[in-house]
C-alpha cells in the first residue's frame, strides 16, 4: 500500500484552444525556447504540484505515456519527406522521450531517476505497479508518478493510432501524483496489484475488495461498455464517479480520474480500467 | 538475490560461434550507409544485423526475436507455467514501428491511414512477445535513450524482488532508423570511418543495430552462476546531450551502483565502458571513473564490435561480456593506438583471462541519462 500526497492535473479536451506554450511561459518561462508541446505540456502538469509542495529533489520521476513524443516526431517526418532538409538538433532530441523528463527534471531541480515507460493498454496500472514496489523496497522515498498524451495536428491520424473512430471525444493531458509509502500528511491511500481480469472475474474481485457501497464510487475508464458499467454498478450499488464531464479520450486518462477523485471526493474510488475487454483495478481511499 | 539465467542477440557479430571468434582476434565487419541531404550525399560505417539473409530497409523484429527467445526457452528449460510468471522488459530508444512507420507513411502522404482497428503504439512490441509467449500480463517499455534496456533491468529486479513475478525477460530492440541516423549526423556525433573509444584520434560513435533477449530470476526460483548485484539510475540535468565534462554525475552512479552492490571499488575486476567514441562523453567517462578509482581499472569498450545500439546496447553489451568471461576471457579494445593526454588511461588492448569476478557496466544517454549495473560470476 503507498499514499498520495499531492497531484496535479491539466486536461483539455480537443475542442479547446489552448497555447501550450503561452501557458508554460507564464510558469516557466525558461523552458519555453527548446521545448514542445509535449514537454510543454508535461511541465505545466507538473507545475500544478510544485506550486503547492516543495518537491524533494531527491524524488524519482516515472513518466508514462500512451503514444510518447510522436508530435516532434511527425515534425521530423515532414522536415525528412517534406521540406528536404535535415533535423533540427533540438526536433531530434525532443524526440527520444525521455528529454520531456529530463526538461521536468530540472524544472523541479530533480537529481533522481528519469524513466519513460510505455504499455499497451494499461500503461498508468504498470507505472503505479513499478512504483509501489521501489517505494516498499526502499528504492526510492518519493516517486512522481504521472502521464502525459498529446494531441497530433492531424486528428484522422490521431484516431487511427488509438484505434478509435469519431464518436470518441479526444483529449490531452498531464496528470501526475506525488507517492510516498508514509501515511503522514498523506491525501490518498492507493493500491492495486497485478491483475488483468475478464469480466467474471472483474466481479469475483469486486466482491473480494470488501467496499461498503456508501463510501465507495465505481469509476470506469472512459471506453468501458455502457452494459458493463450498468451491472457493475447495479451489482455492487455504488454510486458512478462521474469525471467525463470536461474530458476527451487519451490513454493516460486514468491519472486524470484518480486524481479529481483525490481533489474533489471522499471516501473510496475503486477505478476500473479497460482495455479490449479486459480490466485491472485501482484502489483509491481519501483520507 | 536476483539471478540471470542466460540470453541471446542478433548483432553484426553473426551467431554465437562467430561472435566469440571475433571478440577473441578483436575483429569486426561494418558496412556503409549512405545519406543523402541537400543533394550531397553522405556515407558513414554501420553495424547491421547478420541473420544469413538480407534484412529489407524497414524489417519487424518480433519474427527475428521469437526464435532466439524460444531457443532460450528451450535451452533454459522453462515451462508454460513458469512463462506466466515472466514479465517482459522492453528497451528501445526510438518510437515502435507500429506508430513511427505509419506517422512516416501518413506525413509523406495525408490521404493514407494504415487503419488497423486497434490501438498501436509504444508497447505493441511486447504486447505481441507477450501474446506469442503466453507470458506474464506485467510488462514495461522503455524510452530512455542509450540507457533504455539497462534501465529496464533494474526496474525487472525490482518487481522480481517484491515477488509480483518469478522471470522476467529483458528484451532490447534497435534496429536501423533514418531519423536517428540523420539526427546524430545533423549533431556531427558520427565518425565517418571507424568507432575508436577513448583513442586520441577519436571522432565519434558508429551506429549499430542489435535484438538482444535476456532472461532474469530470483535465486530462490532459479539459481545460476551469474547474478545482478545492483543497479542505479540518475538523471544529470546540466546538458540534455551528455554528462558533465567534470565526470561528476558518472561518478555519482557508479558509486551509487557500487553501494547498492554492497561492494567497493577495489573489489570490481573489469569495467565495461560505455566508451561511444565521441570526444566528450568519453572525457566525462575517464574523469568519472578517475574519481572512484584511485588508479586505473581494467576497461574495455564493446561499441568496436557491435556499434552502438542505442537502447538495445543495455542487454546486448551485457550478454557479450557474460559470453566472453564464459570463455575465460575479457576482449581488447579494437582501434586504440594512441593516448589522449586529457584522458591519460587506456582501455585494454589486449584479450585478458578472467573466468569469475564483479563487473561494472556503465551506460549514458541524451536526456541526462546515467546507469550503472554490477554483475558478478561465480564459478560453482
Amino acid at each position: 500500500m503507498i499514499y498520495i500526497h499531492q497531484v496535479g492535473c491539466i486536461n483539455y479536451k480537443e475542442d479547446q484552444s489552448v497555447d501550450l506554450k503561452a501557458e508554460c511561459k507564464l510558469v516557466a518561462p525558461k523552458f519555453i525556447r527548446r521545448t514542445d508541446d509535449f514537454i510543454q505540456l508535461g511541465i505545466l502538469g507538473v507545475e500544478q504540484i510544485a506550486k503547492k509542495t516543495q518537491v524533494n529533489p531527491k524524488t524519482a520521476l516515472y513518466l508514462t505515456s500512451g503514444q510518447g513524443n510522436t508530435g516532434v516526431f511527425m515534425r521530423l517526418c515532414e522536415q525528412q519527406l517534406i521540406t528536404k532538409v535535415p533535423p533540427k538538433p533540438v526536433d531530434f532530441i525532443n524526440s527520444l522521450s525521455n528529454t520531456a523528463g529530463f526538461y521536468i527534471s530540472q524544472f523541479l531541480n530533480l537529481e533522481n531517476k528519469n524513466n519513460n515507460l510505455s504499455h499497451r493498454g494499461f500503461v498508468v496500472e504498470m507505472g503505479l505497479l513499478l512504483a509501489k514496489s521501489e517505494l516498499l523496497l526502499n528504492k526510492e522515498e518519493w516517486i512522481l508518478l504521472g502521464g502525459v498524451d498529446q494531441l497530433l495536428p492531424s486528428d484522422d491520424f490521431n484516431r487511427c493510432i488509438l484505434g478509435l473512430d469519431e464518436s470518441i471525444p479526444l483529449g490531452q493531458g498531464s496528470n501526475w501524483m506525488l507517492l510516498n509509502k508514509s501515511s503522514k500528511a498523506a491525501l490518498a491511500r492507493i493500491d492495486l496489484t497485478n491483475k488483468e481480469l475478464d469480466k467474471t472475474q472483474l466481479k469475483t474481485y469486486l466482491k473480494q475488495l470488501g467496499y461498503q457501497s456508501h463510501n465507495t464510487q465505481l469509476g470506469f475508464a472512459m471506453l468501458t461498455d455502457k452494459p458493463v458499467i450498468a451491472e457493475l454498478l447495479m451489482e455492487t450499488g455504488c454510486k458512478q464517479f462521474d469525471y467525463q464531464t470536461n474530458v476527451g479520450f487519451y490513454e493516460t486518462m486514468a491519472f486524470y480520474a484518480i486524481n479529481q477523485f483525490v481533489l474533489n471526493e471522499t471516501g473510496r474510488l475503486i477505478f476500473i480500467d479497460c482495455f479490449l475487454d479486459k480490466y485491472r483495478v485501482v484502489d483509491v481511499n481519501v483520507l | 538475490m536476483i539471478t540471470i539465467l542466460g540470453g541471446d542477440l542478433l548483432c553484426a557479430l553473426g551467431d554465437k560461434a562467430t561472435r566469440l571468434q571475433h571478440l577473441k582476434n578483436g575483429t569486426y565487419t561494418t558496412h556503409i550507409k549512405s545519406m543523402e541531404t541537400f543533394g550531397e550525399k553522405k556515407e558513414f560505417p554501420y553495424y547491421e544485423v547478420t541473420t544469413g539473409t538480407k534484412l529489407p530497409y524497414l524489417y519487424d523484429p518480433i519474427p527475428l526475436l521469437i526464435p532466439i527467445i524460444q531457443q532460450l526457452i528451450d535451452n533454459l528449460n522453462i515451462n508454460q507455467n513458469e512463462l506466466s510468471r515472466c514479465g517482459l522488459f522492453l528497451g528501445c530508444s526510438s518510437n515502435d514501428l507500429s506508430i513511427s512507420h505509419p506517422l512516416w507513411m501518413h506525413v509523406g502522404n495525408p490521404e493514407l491511414l494504415p487503419i488497423k482497428g486497434e490501438r498501436m503504439g509504444n508497447g505493441y512490441y511486447a504486447d505481441r512477445l507477450i501474446q506469442h509467449f503466453s507470458l506474464n500480463r506485467f510488462s514495461l517499455t522503455y524510452n530512455t535513450a542509450c540507457t533504455s534496456s539497462a534501465n529496464a533491468m533494474i526496474d525487472a529486479t525490482s518487481i522480481l524482488e517484491v515477488g509480483i513475478i518469478d522471470y522476467a525477460l529483458i528484451v532490447g530492440i534497435e534496429m536501423f532508423a533514418q531519423l536517428s541516423f540523420e539526427g546524430f549526423s545533423s549533431m556531427q556525433l558520427l565518425a565517418l570511418d571507424e568507432v575508436k573509444p577513448f583513442d586520441k584520434n577519436r571522432q565519434g560513435l558508429v551506429m549499430g543495430e542489435s535484438l538482444a533477449a535476456l532472461f532474469l530470476s530470483r535465486k530462490d526460483v532459479r539459481d545460476s552462476d551469474w547474478c545482478f548485484k545492483g543497479g542505479v539510475s540518475l538523471n544529470e540535468t546540466a546538458s540534455v546531450t551528455g554528462s558533465k565534462e567534470d565526470g561528476s554525475g558518472i561518478f555519482e552512479v557508479m558509486g551509487k551502483a557500487l553501494l547498492e552492490s554492497q561492494l567497493k571499488a577495489n573489489d570490481i575486476c573489469v569495467v565495461k565502458a560505455h566508451g561511444t567514441g565521441s570526444v566528450m562523453g568519453d572525457l566525462s567517462e575517464i574523469n568519472g571513473m578517475k574519481q572512484l578509482f584511485l588508479t586505473s581499472p581494467h576497461f574495455f569498450s564493446l561499441k568496436p564490435y557491435i556499434g552502438h545500439t542505442l537502447g538495445a546496447c543495455g542487454v546486448s553489451e551485457l550478454l557479450l561480456l557474460m559470453e566472453c568471461v564464459d570463455q575465460g576471457f575479457i576482449p581488447a579494445t579494437p582501434n586504440f593506438s594512441t593516448v589522449d593526454t586529457d584522458l591519460n588511461w587506456s582501455p585494454s588492448v589486449t584479450r585478458e583471462s578472467c573466468t569469475e569476478g564483479n563487473f561494472l557496466l556503465n551506460y549514458f544517454g541524451f536526456g541526462g541519462n546515467n546507469t550503472s549495473l554490477v554483475i558478478n560470476k561465480v564459478v560453482s
